[in-house]
């Protein structure tokens, strides 16, 4: 019966070319819409690092060290610690895993000078590359040892040490960096996270994440002259804006993120820094109670507005559109149905049931609907193209993917089967005898 | 007589109208929140700059490694640059317009009490290089300049504000000569207005909406010491192109060596920098008139189709009414009275379903309220949209002749 169902459907399709255009067409759209939006929702919502960020936590604080009488109000979270602070945080060793770290942006270049490169990178105290599942090529991380002796070491990523060396296996190597040899220890696979979490003050307006080419221990590069992207927050006596200062020692400029599996972990944890907060307030080290807040990855990103607005606004606005479409569709069926009563008054005259012929209308929605599917895939393509040509910083995240493709005909066939209920119940309660006396 | 028609045809064959009416209430909320989203983004585009933009060049990016720029170097910075031919006015700027690298924000209290918080724009001659017009008062006086960024204590500091902010914190007085508050430190006066732009768009551009555009003031503030520097260059505008790049060798000569590694000083005229810094607006407002027209189009084809069904449908009957004597234009009156009642209650539900959609947004997101003109705005255009819709099918059912309520189909 089904497959008489289907012949019937493709044969009706057939005789009104136009108006199965017109259905079709108004499917596609919506379903294109809604899954453009969706595509692009998807790929930045979720977890920056599956696996590893969902037990991240960031530390903040109200840590100025003076009086401010123009911004007394502390209205922001701040995640930004000075090197002692964030130090002793990190080195108390109270959760699973901690590491305090800042943006960098400097040169790399090799020994003989020939190769050099602009490159972004995280400055670091603490075992950064384990916490943040950094995965290792070849070598190792830095050792606690060397970090404590504030030796010269640094991983660089695979992309990086093929352009300084050719190859990727740069270990034992040396570069240059802020005028120093720093010896290269490890090589870590090209690295980033999805969307864009640690340091978000110098990371502003990034909504993916950028690769991150090269780790080094904090005090190290410093002491090379390589400092943090910006100087962060800084008291008074200090420059206002320096880029890439080494002249951090009066600023807040280091965020500490720690690793908790729990929820008793992450309890006890805030305890310990409110109670080092509380003990340098009491001290005169922080000038105001210090407000500690810690934020797992996902309310740090909403808090600091890392997803821009128009994403979610985009989704609200194709749903509402698909709705709109499937309203749309459900009443150019309901006439089409309704308009061929002749028919179905026969059919049930001669026997069908009520049953019967609403299976009969279900189908041929259905094949509208997957009609629709096929036809919103080169409207969704074409939707994703229009978004990566948009000056917005999540352009490339509209890509279209396997997944897309499945959610795409999946939602087809629900579109045909919701759109053709009501049309195909009203129908399939016309009476035989009626319509047989009219005729 | 035809009204009780239109009720009794309604409630016997309630499938189509009620189809409709969704239709209808949907499209509306949909519209009604689009198009206000498109005039936020729409709002700063429009907005009047202020500034004569023929032979502007700005000049930022100008950042140094470890440290600032001292007053020296500004000077002679403005001196290379007004030694360029072409060149007739340069200002070193601290915030200049659709210069965002740069915010200086500052708080006023008027007499009345109204708060606002406006962009200011710091640098001398700023009135003169960026063509602003006063309408009332007068520029700074070369006495009242200071060096920007050194505390004040006391002093009363003179300020240039917009014709918008004189109106909003002084009311209908004339505000050339007043003094202003700081909401922060209500202790003394601490600004007094000495002139009154006509214009003057605020490089906060996010913030250049609600008419809020024009919270601008100029502070007669000289850059001395800076780590963050930019330059205001006016140009004949018969000579631009030559100028600007007269203005590029002049920078690289003066600035380019001292530069942090990786960064590039920009200079560009100011008609490149507002097409730069509206480009993300445009967008944005293209792909939002796009789904409105979307919108509009499956909507009047909705329409059409189940009015059109409808018409067939109710052929005999029509056909019986004319044979009765209804006029051709009656049966056209009638299916239009009939649309307009049901886009009318579609409306009414669109602009509940509007409202409750502004609140989710706003719930989520950092959305401000959509205003209520907007709704009853959004019903018009559904309705004239309606009665465009229903045209066709309508006079398709006027044009049924008498004869057809003699057949029997």
């Amino acid at each position: 019966m089904f497959r008489y169902y289907l012949h019937l459907a493709w044969r009706r399709c057939r005789q009104s070319l136009p108006m199965v255009a017109l259905l079709t067409l108004t499917m596609a759209i919506g379903i294109a819409s809604c899954l453009t939006a969706l595509t692009i929702f998807g790929a930045l919502s979720g977890e920056p690092l599956p696996g590893i960020s969902p037990h991240l936590q960031v530390v903040t604080m109200d840590a100025r060290d003076a009086i401010d009488k123009d911004n007394s109000d502390y209205k922001r979270p701040d995640s930004y610690l000075d090197l002692i602070d964030a130090k002793t945080l990190v080195d108390a060793q109270r959760a699973r895993q901690q590491v305090a770290l800042a943006q960098s942006y400097t040169r790399i270049t090799d020994p003989d000078g020939k190769h050099s490169e602009q490159a972004k990178g995280l400055m670091a105290y603490g075992p950064v590359l384990g916490m943040l599942g950094v995965p290792l090529r070849h070598g190792r991380p830095w050792t606690a040892e060397e970090q404590a002796a504030q030796v010269p070491v640094v991983v660089i990523d695979g992309d990086l040490a093929r352009k300084l060396f050719g190859t990727q296996d740069a270990v034992g190597r040396s570069v240059l960096m802020g005028g120093r040899d720093f010896r290269v220890v490890g090589v870590s696979a090209p690295w980033k996270p999805r969307t864009q979490f640690l340091d978000l003050p110098r990371n502003q307006g990034d909504v993916l994440g950028q690769p991150e080419q090269f780790f080094v221990p904090v005090q190290a590069a410093l002491a090379a002259g390589v400092g943090p992207l910006t100087a962060g927050k800084c008291g008074k006596g200090a420059a206002i804006i320096s880029f890439q200062s080494v002249e951090v020692s009066k600023c807040r400029w280091l965020e500490t993120w720690v690793a908790l599996d729990s929820a008793k972990a992450a309890d006890a944890y805030r305890r310990f820094v409110v109670s080092y907060a509380d003990a340098q307030h009491a001290a005169g080290r922080f000038a105001y109670p210090p407000k500690v807040a810690m934020f797992g990855v996902q309310a740090w990103m909403t808090t600091n507005h890392v997803v821009p607005d128009d994403v979610g606004l985009n989704l609200a606005l194709a749903g509402a559109f698909l709705l709109l479409c499937l309203v749309n569709v459900a009443g150019l069926l309901a006439a089409r149905f309704l308009r061929r009563q002749a028919d179905v008054t026969i059919r049930r005259a001669l026997g069908a049931s009520r049953r019967d012929v609403f299976a009969q209308h279900l189908v041929e929605t259905a094949v509208l609907g997957l009609l629709g599917g096929v036809l919103a895939l080169p409207l969704t393509w074409l939707g994703l193209w229009i978004v990566r040509m948009q000056p917005v910083a999540y352009a490339d995240a509209a890509h279209f993917s396997p997944m897309a493709f499945a959610a795409l005909m999946l939602l087809s066939l629900a579109v045909g089967l919701v759109v053709g209920i009501l049309p195909a119940w009203r129908v399939c309660r016309q009476p035989p005898a009626m319509q047989i006396k009219l005729t | 007589m035809s009204i009780r028609i239109l009720f009794v045809t309604l409630r016997r064959h309630s499938l189509m109208p009620s189809l409709v009416l969704l239709q209808v209430a949907l499209a509306c909320a949909i519209l009604c929140n689009v198009l206000f989203l498109a005039w936020q983004q729409l709002e700063p585009i429009l907005a009047p700059s202020g500034v004569d933009a023929k032979g502007l060049i700005l000049v930022d990016q100008l950042n140094l490694p470890n440290g600032a720029w001292t007053s020296a170097e500004v000077s002679a910075g403005t001196q290379a640059l007004r030694e360029v031919p072409g060149v007739r006015a340069v200002s070193a700027g601290l915030g200049l317009p659709m210069v965002p690298s740069y915010l200086c924000v500052m708080a006023l209290q008027g007499p009345t009490g109204a708060k606002v918080g406006a962009s200011c724009y710091e640098g001398e001659g700023l009135v003169k290089t960026l063509g602003i017009q006063l309408v009332a008062g007068r520029d700074f006086l070369p006495s009242e300049y200071r060096d920007a960024g050194v505390a004040s204590k006391g002093l009363v500091t003179p300020l240039i504000i917009t014709e918008a902010l004189a109106r909003k914190l002084f009311g209908d007085i004339e505000a050339v000569g007043k003094l202003l508050g700081d909401p922060g430190d209500k202790s003394a006066a601490h600004y007094q207005v000495v002139g009154v732009a006509r214009h003057l768009l605020r490089n906060q551009l996010g913030m250049a909406n609600h008419g809020r555009a024009d919270d601008t003031v100029l502070l007669a503030d000289r850059v001395g010491k800076t780590a963050s520097l930019s330059y205001a260059v006016r140009v004949d505008p018969a000579m631009r192109d030559i100028a600007l790049g007269g203005v590029r060798r002049a920078i690289s000569r003066q600035f380019g060596a001292l530069l942090q590694a990786g960064y590039l000083a920009q200079v560009s005229f100011y008609s490149t920098r507002r097409d730069a810094a509206f480009k993300t607006r445009r967008a944005a407002l293209w792909l939002l008139l796009g789904v409105t027209l979307t919108v509009l189009i499956v909507t009047v084809i909705g329409i059409m189709g189940l009015t059109g069904f409808w018409v067939q449908r109710r052929t005999r009957q029509i056909g019986i009414r004319r044979a009765l004597g209804a006029r051709r234009v009656d049966i056209l009156r009638e299916f239009m009275a009939e649309n307009a009642f049901i886009v009318s209650i579609g409306v009414t539900i669109g602009m509940v379903l509007a409202y409750v959609g502004n609140a989710l947004l706003m719930k989520q997101y950092e959305l401000p309220r959509l205003p209520w003109e907007w709704m009853p705005a959004g019903a018009v255009l559904m309705l004239v949209l309606g009665q465009l819709a229903v045209l066709s099918p309508a006079l398709r059912a006027a044009a049924v002749p008498p004869v057809v309520a003699t057949r029997s189909v």
